[in-house]
């Protein structure tokens, strides 16, 4: 008989069969498939105990003492609790520390804020200090002692002025060492500085040199590599010297 | 007292007047204490918690919606203290059936203390194996089989459809009574 009844109807009809208001065949049908399953069994169980007493039954049998006492009690201390609060002529202290509080957050918030601002920009300027240490390395030019002052020296100027701007004359085997020193690709005439040098008749510019620069044809400008052959085809004396002032005015 | 009545005293209570949360206090601590004794097991806890509850309401009272059911929102305060008291074993009052306090409460005395502490432990038991259920499970479980809640009622409280309702009371009370056999079975 128990097969005709499976878990899920017999879950279905728990509350009916706690309640009692099956009909009777219904009954013994579920209560003959709680002997044979376990599992059940055990959910009868809870129901038929957490059904008694009903919440009604329980609320005849509270005990009159205790909703006699209730209203005194709940009353002692609620009024005790009234009686710690602060009291209203102080009440200003609550708000007072709470803008405190919020104006020392968000200012500690800001000298945060640009705490990391500085340190960025000391990363970036560090950072500007290795490459032009890797610069004059390049142009065999000892760094100086102060990184900041040396920043601010060089700052925005190229290396190769910066290399001429430091002596005043310059023979050209000196010329030559500097430009052998550094990468034969690296531009040392703009485009613009290029164009400008050949038409600037004002210059003193040695004809063969306004000749091997008018022959450059590269987008960018004149490179490392092609003063270097300008060199070579004016052949000059590597003695020679001549004031950087005018190289420099050339190239600025 | 119907809904009405009792929202008009929250009202009332809300703006200060003291009579209308006497009124309160007066008509609600009975089913509040029948509510709490379900899930402790003992007059005196009851009492202690629903005091502690009208403790709370007072204090909170500012933050009722009146466009809310006043009773609704006190039950939720209520269950969630007799909750967590259920939290804390370690401040359970020692009282076993025939204990003089609870003659003194003129309580019904039990007509045979061994089944009345026999009730007792099973219905821990209950509620411990309650806490393998999932949130929503226990919700549903808590309301329904341990409190008695209407059904309907509390389907339509929690915001959820009566078939959901009764597929998640169906799942928790197999795996309340799962657990409880395996408590059994290691006892």
């Amino acid at each position: 008989m128990s097969k005709d009844v499976d878990c899920q109807v017999f879950g279905d009809q728990l509350d009916a069969l706690v309640k009692g208001t099956l009909p009777e065949e219904g009954m013994r049908q579920l209560r003959l498939h709680a002997e044979s399953c376990p599992e059940c069994a055990m959910q009868l169980r809870v129901q038929e105990h957490l059904a008694l007493p009903s919440l009604e039954e329980l609320e005849a049998r509270v005990p009159e003492a205790l909703l006699a006492s209730m209203w005194s009690r709940v009353e002692e201390r609620v009024k005790g609790e009234a009686r710690v609060e602060i009291r209203p002529r102080f009440g200003w202290i609550i708000p007072t520390l709470a803008a405190a509080t919020l104006i020392l957050f968000f200012s500690t918030g800001f000298l945060f804020h640009e705490l990391g601002r500085s340190r960025d920009r000391e990363a970036i300027m560090a950072q500007q200090v290795v490459e032009q240490q890797r610069w004059l390395s390049e142009l065999e030019l000892g760094p100086s002692a102060d990184p900041v002052a040396r920043t601010a020296a060089l700052a925005g100027r190229n290396p190769w002025l910066r290399a001429l701007s430091r002596q005043e004359i310059i023979s050209v085997q000196g010329l030559r060492t500097l430009l052998e020193r550094m990468p034969g690709d690296r531009i040392v005439m703009t485009r613009g500085q290029l164009d400008a040098t050949v038409r600037n008749r004002t210059l003193p510019l040695p004809p063969p040199l306004r000749e091997v620069l008018r022959g450059i044809e590269d987008r960018e400008g004149a490179r490392a590599r092609d003063l270097l052959r300008a060199l070579d085809e004016m052949e000059l004396s590597p003695e020679l010297t001549f004031p950087t002032t005018d190289l420099i005015r050339i190239l600025s | 007292m119907d809904e009405r009545e009792l929202k008009a005293l929250a009202i009332a209570a809300q703006r200060g007047d003291e009579a209308g949360f006497r009124t309160l206090v007066e008509g609600l601590s009975r089913t509040l204490i029948a509510m709490a004794y379900r899930y402790v097991g003992d007059w005196e806890w009851a009492r202690d918690l629903t005091q502690d509850t009208w403790v709370r309401v007072h204090r909170n009272l500012a933050r009722w919606d009146p466009h809310r059911p006043f009773t609704a929102w006190l039950y939720a305060i209520h269950r969630n203290g007799c909750r967590d008291h259920l939290r804390r074993p370690w401040i359970r009052r020692e009282v076993t059936p025939g204990d003089p306090a609870v003659h003194e409460l003129q309580a019904p005395a039990p007509e045979n203390p061994e089944t009345e502490l026999e009730r007792r432990e099973f219905q821990e038991r209950i509620l411990a194996a309650s806490d393998a259920l999932s949130p929503a499970q226990k919700e549903v479980f808590l309301r329904v089989d341990v409190e008695q809640g209407d059904q309907q009622e509390v389907a339509r409280a929690m915001g959820i459809r009566f078939g959901t309702l009764r597929t998640t009371l169906h799942f928790a009370r197999k795996r309340v009574a799962a657990a409880l056999r395996e408590m059994e079975g290691n006892a």
